[in-house]
């Protein structure tokens, strides 16, 4: 008590208390509130893309999105007619290991919202000519992609550090999987994915709560309860720096990730390791990243790093942008800026200036209902302890300035990094072999196209 | 009890009579939902705007000036923009760097600024009890910014970098500032916020410094707090940092008309994708002007939901992948846009001309009832999923304060003239700005 008390008051926070209606397999959770006339609600599963079969890359992500588009009794024609009579929205958001179908209404709507939602789920209807159409969507989704350069390079970065590893799949799948779904993998994919034990409800707003528990409770009975998701194994480290260079024609600018696997949340380390990511690129403005690359030499117009994380490791990885002409000097001098982290770490003024700031903002990780919604869907699925988003001051508090550095100097000091750069190749081949002191052989060059 | 009395009138008299140098009483104005905004008008120009909002124990500060890339002179396009950048820099009483870190050490979240045609917002969100802190720097860089050479170089190739990836490598980019341009023949809405490189490579520290004590005095701008804050404290500090704060002289601006537009104009461009893009525009009023209800309503029913009528017969049949359209809702005459990415191997001419024959439907028969109702359901949805944080709620505010003088002129769209917009009316305004002879098309392909 003592210390929840202290926590809170140091994190100039209140805490709000929510007491989560929950019943049985499914999970719900909900936080009345009458601001505005909306209701927020999130169905997630506990599994994602990772759970897409060999060789069928994107049908997790296909599957959610194809129930959108009709139920035994309704058209997708239909079911948007409602949505959109009702002042609604729904969709998908797929990721690697959570499925979340969002949904918003205007409150005088929700009862009809919810019975749409449980036909939806319940009932798909798999309709081939529904199939066929998304499957030309999802092709053309995928080319788009490759029109956006950082989405593009960031896609790249995953392929090549996470192998054959389920983190390398792209959400949206491949082009020739896409093109190889039949009515059958759909179907299966569903009975996999969707069951009641491996969904949560989470939402908010002008509801009441035991609406939203009744929804939860109908919704078991209609479903299978035996949840059977893929346990995934953790991705392998590189066994040596890798230097690839993804070629796309008429580039003022390089796009440069240089990164590798990282840590999950549950690691011992993670808050020393979170402390000196938010010193070097993951802090804001006051970052060394920030300063160096673009505030004092004006190279790039943002500079960051960041962990992403799951069940397993997934990667850190530092992004910068600058023009052709820069790209040797920024990326050496980054590459030194890693090593003086490596080497000397951060100073005792950056630690306690970051671990103020991480300890002071923490509380924004939870101040509205909509966060604390997304916390919770993250903390179940990635078998994190309940209230693990809550406990970032209380963990920062304890590292000290000795286990940040021993922390990082760990966790980068086994050369296997990988340093990915999207560019035109013929300009920006020689300035990385310069850049870091190889042959230009040795840099591995891949056409853009996904 | 008497105590308790006495001490409750100390209270009200000590917090209701402020001493703050306004020009006007304080009045609660209804918002939506259930919540009101209080405005304050200063003598020195300055308008505040505080809406409390307890339900968490932060709030959102947001500084809008009436200052954008319509303010500009040809020739110095961008200068605004790069302004957004400059104001993170040293002041007379804080170093270079400082401003981020203050707020930074405090846990400051979404610190960030952006700039438009019409406006330059500065924003942030903080725990509750770093309202001083944040009044104290933002009323500092309003009026003691030093714009040195340095700063001003390194700050200029940032920017040019934020322009490449903005607008050189990206397809969005290139299609979007190729629109502005040829959209508009004099008025500054043609050229990029962001602005031409060839101005940007010859601009000067001094273009800045005269941009600034120009623009950026408290008679140009909005405060608006939204959140867990005492709406009195809230004046009590800003009359404390920026009461005395002089007033800036604006000559008014000349900005020139924009002609109709008589004819169609056209351009064609190539770039990085692997499929074909096209955007129409056509030229409509202001968002203050009474058609803008309805310009609101018919973007609904062309490309809101997931049932409009162009969704229906470009998404859903299978030549694009998505259609958005809508007014760009600008201080000065806007345009109507119709952006559409094609799905791969279709043609551009093609959504071109199912917009043309959904423009002419809507000219010949009126819109029924359901459908009316459902547009209006989906405006009303929008609405409210935009207002939906202390963030949002602030920007809805500063945006008409700064496009139309007034916050109330948002509340009065969305509230009261949206529900009146009849099928007529629809009829009427497409009739009246949806002349497919006066429209702007431009294309993107393939490059290979």
């Amino acid at each position: 008590m003592k210390q929840f008390k202290s926590y809170f008051l140091s994190s100039a926070f209140i805490l709000c208390l929510i007491n989560p209606v929950k019943s049985s397999a499914i999970e719900v959770m909900f936080e009345s509130e009458n601001k505005l006339p909306l209701v927020y609600l999130s169905i997630a599963l506990k599994t994602g893309a990772v759970a897409d079969p060999k060789d069928k890359t994107g049908l997790s992500q296909f599957t959610g999105e194809l129930l959108l588009r009709g139920s035994k009794s309704k058209t997708r024609k239909q079911i948007n007619q409602k949505l959109d009579e009702m002042g609604a929205s729904l969709g998908f958001d797929t990721r690697s290991e959570m499925m979340i179908l969002r949904g918003v209404v205007l409150s005088d709507q929700i009862s009809a919202f919810l019975d749409l939602i449980t036909e939806i789920l319940t009932q798909p209807r798999f309709d081939q000519k529904e199939i066929n159409k998304l499957k030309k969507e999802t092709l053309s989704k995928i080319l788009a992609s490759e029109g956006d350069d950082m989405q593009l390079a960031y896609l790249h970065f995953q392929k090549h550090l996470f192998g054959d590893h389920p983190y390398a799949k792209p959400i949206d799948g491949l082009k020739n999987h896409v093109s190889s779904f039949t009515k059958k993998d759909i179907k299966n994919q569903y009975k996999r994915l969707f069951l009641a034990e491996g969904m949560l409800i989470v939402g908010s707003g002008d509801a009441e709560s035991k609406l939203i528990k009744t929804f939860g409770k109908n919704l078991k009975k209609k479903l299978p309860g035996k949840a059977l998701y893929p346990k995934i194994r953790a991705p392998k480290r590189l066994t040596e720096r890798k230097v690839i260079l993804i070629d796309k024609p008429n580039r003022t600018q390089a796009q440069v990730m240089v990164g590798k696997i990282g840590v999950k949340l549950q690691h011992p380390n993670y808050f020393a390791l979170n402390l000196v990511n938010h010193t070097f690129g993951g802090g804001g403005f006051t970052t060394r990243m920030f300063k160096q690359i673009r505030k004092e030499k004006g190279w790039s117009y943002s500079a960051y790093s960041y962990f992403k994380f799951g069940t397993e490791p997934r990667f850190w990885l530092s992004h910068f942008f600058p023009k052709n002409q820069d790209l040797e000097v920024s990326l050496s001098y980054f590459l030194k800026m890693l090593n003086d982290l490596e080497e000397s770490g951060i100073t005792a003024q950056e630690y306690e200036f970051n671990k103020n700031a991480i300890i002071n903002g923490s509380g924004f990780k939870y101040n509205t209902a909509k966060k604390r919604n997304e916390n919770t869907i993250l903390e179940e699925t990635l078998h994190l302890p309940p209230r693990f988003m809550r406990s970032y001051a209380r963990r920062t508090k304890k590292v000290s300035l000795k286990k940040a550095n021993h922390a990082i100097k760990d966790f980068l000091g086994k050369s296997n990094e990988l340093i990915l750069i999207l560019g035109t190749a013929d300009q920006l081949k020689p300035q990385i072999a310069k850049a870091l002191k190889i042959k230009e052989k040795e840099i591995e060059i891949f056409p853009f196209r996904l | 009890m008497n105590r308790l009395l006495i001490f409750v009138l100390f209270l009200l008299v000590s917090t209701g009579c402020s001493q703050a140098d306004l020009k006007s009483k304080n009045e609660a104005i209804p918002l939506f939902g259930s919540m009101e905004a209080h405005q304050y008008d200063f003598n020195n120009g300055l308008r505040l705007i505080v809406v409390e909002d307890h339900s968490s124990p932060t709030f959102a500060y947001q500084t809008w000036f009436k200052v954008g890339s319509r303010n500009e002179e040809p020739g110095k396009t961008g200068l605004a923009h790069l302004f957004e950048h400059m104001l993170f820099k040293r002041t007379q009483s804080y170093g270079d760097g400082d401003f981020m870190k203050k707020l930074e050490a405090v846990g400051v979240e979404g610190l960030n600024a952006f700039t438009s045609q019409d406006y330059t917002a500065y924003i942030q969100k903080l725990p509750k009890k770093y309202l001083e802190l944040i009044v104290k720097l933002e009323s500092e860089r309003m009026q003691n910014l030093i714009v040195d050479q340095k700063a001003f170089e390194t700050e200029l190739a940032v920017v040019k970098n934020e322009r490449q990836m903005r607008s050189e490598n990206s397809p969005d980019g290139r299609v979007y500032e190729a629109l502005m341009t040829t959209a508009y023949d004099k008025h500054p809405y043609s050229w990029p916020i962001i602005g031409f490189e060839k101005d940007l490579a010859s601009m000067k520290p001094e273009d800045a410094k005269e941009f600034y004590q120009k623009w950026y005095s408290p008679n140009q701008a909005v405060i608006i707090v939204v959140g867990d804050v005492n709406r009195r404290t809230v004046l009590k500090t800003v009359d404390q940092y920026y009461g005395k704060i002089k007033p800036s002289t604006i000559e008014p601006l000349q900005i020139p008309t924009e002609p109709p537009q008589k004819k169609i104009k056209t351009k064609k461009l190539k770039l990085n994708v692997a499929y074909e893009k096209l955007v129409l525009a056509f030229h409509v009023p202001s968002v203050n002007h009474p058609d803008a209800p309805v310009l609101e309503v018919i973007q609904a029913i062309l490309s809101d939901g997931k049932n409009s009528r162009l969704t229906q017969r470009l998404v859903n049949t299978g030549i694009a992948t998505s259609v958005s359209t809508g007014s760009f809702q600008t201080m000065d005459p806007s345009i109507f846009t119709f952006f559409i990415d094609l799905q791969k191997g279709r043609r551009a001419s093609e959504a071109e001309r199912i917009v043309l024959e959904e423009i002419e439907k809507l000219k010949k028969d009126l819109v029924s009832n359901s459908e009316l109702k459902k547009a209006k359901n989906l405006v009303r949805f929008a609405f409210f999923t935009g207002v939906d944080s202390s963030y949002s709620i602030g920007r809805f505010i500063g945006s008409f304060e700064i496009r139309t003088g007034s916050f109330k002129n948002g509340v009065k769209l969305y509230q009261e003239a949206i529900p009146r917009v009849t099928a007529e009316d629809i009829k009427r305004v497409v009739k009246k700005y949806f002349n497919p002879s006066q429209r702007t098309a431009i294309t993107g392909v393939p490059r290979s």
